[in-house]
């Protein structure tokens, strides 16, 4: 692998970074069906369907708090490309190689017997994949459906405390600047990389630049901040729509609830 | 209107400010003058209350700017709707997702009526000539935009006093122009104090001017006065002394401006 595509690979995955940011806003700009809720009512309402799919015991619970949760994201002119870049593959990866020894290590009846599979291990992974999947869609809908001021202010309404907002407002806001700084890193040394380099020295020359990222990073989160200040931040969000809860809001965070419970209770019985 | 009576203030590192004292009034417009590292800045900050002096105090129409101070809401709000600072580096300070939601998040922290907010935005957008950039993302913007919008930022709260630092750096002559033209405009309506080395642009944008070096208040004065003054000039860096070989072999050095393309010399 020469540095070079290293180099441009990493450049790649940072735009794509910035890119997927500046898309997740303009999907909260649609005229869907969730972007018409108070975030609020989304905020309590994927709480809730996490909560059931996380809860239950019963696998078919899961799939339909899934289902649902998708659904939502289809009438909320959410892509399903996006979902499945953004959550179901890169969840599936991870909690997949996490889900996988219980296949084999879990006690009970061979489904299969080379190499062993047992239907308790099968249940167990299915279990761990299927209720990642349906928090990390319902959290990803969330996010994507709401705008990040929105989002913190309804955050703050559940009485989140300032401290975890701020950091949160903070990390969104300089998120652009740290990678753009990141890539005029990685451009200026890869402009003065005149000769292949060994494994070795490239090693060594990612530490050292993330070390200065680190650094950098901590610098630019004080400007940030005091760029903040200067314009009278003092931890709280302030958003351009006042939320209000209308007569729309109130029946979806009712069906949302009634939804909700009725998936727990018969997932319960 | 600010009052600094031997104003100290040091990072972990290094002395940045070393016992300055100056008064500004109110409508003027002061040019803080040095070179790179001089403390013009940090001078900023403190005068707009992001860095607190660590000896000596800074008063703002008699009040005194303390971390305590800030901790009083009342004070706070007041303090941010009258006193803004443009950074020198605008990415920095441009951090929201369109730059309609820039100019909206001062107003949302001074917790101004929506519908006022909206109408000053759409009336600024229109004066500062941001009609069409309304929705886009600051971070995609060209080096001159991003200055404008940093300026309609802080603008949008009508402040009294502008802080700005290095309002001109690595900007085109149009974004250049319309800047000096926009502090121009400013005159005798609101206290501006601009942080620059570019000496071009001084008498334009300052009635009066401090210079600073290494930390300290080494002179003041107006603008022609100071840059008649090669030896102060040269002395604090802001002009260094060029050596240039003429026809016929003879060698002179001449003060030469480094940050404005007009300050080369021609010779024959």
């Amino acid at each position: 692998m020469s540095s070079r595509s290293f180099l441009e690979r990493s450049l790649a995955s940072f735009v794509a970074i910035i890119e997927q940011a500046i898309v997740a806003e303009e999907f909260a700009r649609r005229d869907g069906f969730l972007q018409k809720l108070d975030p609020r009512v989304k905020l309590g309402g994927f709480l809730a369907l996490i909560f059931v799919s996380v809860a239950t015991h019963n696998l078919a619970i899961v799939a339909a708090t899934f289902f649902l949760a998708t659904a939502l994201a289809f009438f909320s002119e959410i892509s399903l490309s996006a979902l499945a870049l953004r959550a179901w593959l890169p969840v599936a990866l991870f909690t997949g190689v996490i889900a996988m020894p219980a296949l084999f290590l879990t006690p009970g009846p061979a489904l299969i017997r080379a190499p062993m599979i047992t239907a308790n291990g099968l249940r167990a992974a299915t279990f761990l994949i299927g209720r990642a999947e349906t928090a990390a869609t319902c959290a990803l809908i969330l996010v994507l459906s709401t705008k990040w001021p929105h989002l913190l202010h309804a955050l703050r309404a559940l009485r989140l405390p300032r401290a975890v907002i701020v950091v949160l407002g903070m990390t969104q806001r300089y998120i652009f600047f740290l990678l753009r700084a990141a890539q005029d890193l990685f451009a200026a040394r890869r402009s003065r990389i005149i000769a292949p380099l060994d494994g070795r020295t490239r090693r060594h020359l990612a530490a050292a630049n993330a070390g200065v990222l680190i650094s950098r990073s901590l610098d630019l989160s004080g400007e940030v901040y005091a760029a903040m200040q200067a314009r009278g931040f003092r931890g709280e969000i302030h958003t351009l729509e006042a939320l209000r809860m209308r007569p729309n809001d109130w029946l979806a965070l009712t069906l949302f609830l009634a939804v909700a419970v009725t998936l727990f209770w018969v997932g319960g019985h | 209107m600010f009052d600094l009576n031997e104003v100290s203030f040091r990072y972990p590192d290094a002395a940045a400010l070393c016992g300055v004292t100056l008064s500004i009034a109110a409508r003027q417009r002061i040019a803080l003058l040095g070179a790179n590292g001089s403390g013009k800045s940090t001078l900023l900050r403190l005068l707009d209350g992001l860095a607190f002096a660590e000896s000596g105090t800074i008063t703002f129409n008699g009040k005194c700017l303390t971390s305590a101070q800030f901790e009083e809401e009342a004070f706070a709000f007041d303090f941010r709707r009258r006193v803004a600072l443009v950074f020198q580096n605008p990415d920095v300070q441009l951090f929201n997702p369109t730059v309609f939601d820039e100019l909206a998040f001062a107003p949302l922290q001074l917790r101004w009526p929506n519908d006022e907010i909206r109408a000053r935005i759409a009336d600024l957008l229109q004066t500062m000539g941001l009609a069409h950039l309304a929705e886009r993302a600051p971070h995609r913007l060209s080096e001159g935009e991003k200055k404008r919008v940093a300026l309609a930022s802080v603008m949008i709260t009508q402040p009294d006093v502008l802080l700005l630092d290095e309002p001109t750096a690595s900007l085109d002559p149009r974004s250049r122009n319309f800047m000096i033209e926009y502090l121009l405009d400013c005159r005798g309506r609101r206290t501006v104090i601009t942080a620059t080395h570019d000496l071009h642009i001084l008498e334009e944008i300052a009635d009066y001017c401090f210079v600073l070096h290494e930390g300290r208040l080494v002179a003041a004065g107006a603008p022609n006065e100071l840059l008649a003054d090669e030896k102060l000039l040269r002395e604090t860096g802001l002009v260094h002394a060029h050596r240039h070989r003429h026809e016929g072999g003879v060698v002179h050095s001449h003060p030469h401006d480094h940050h404005s393309p007009s300050g080369a010399h021609r010779h024959s």
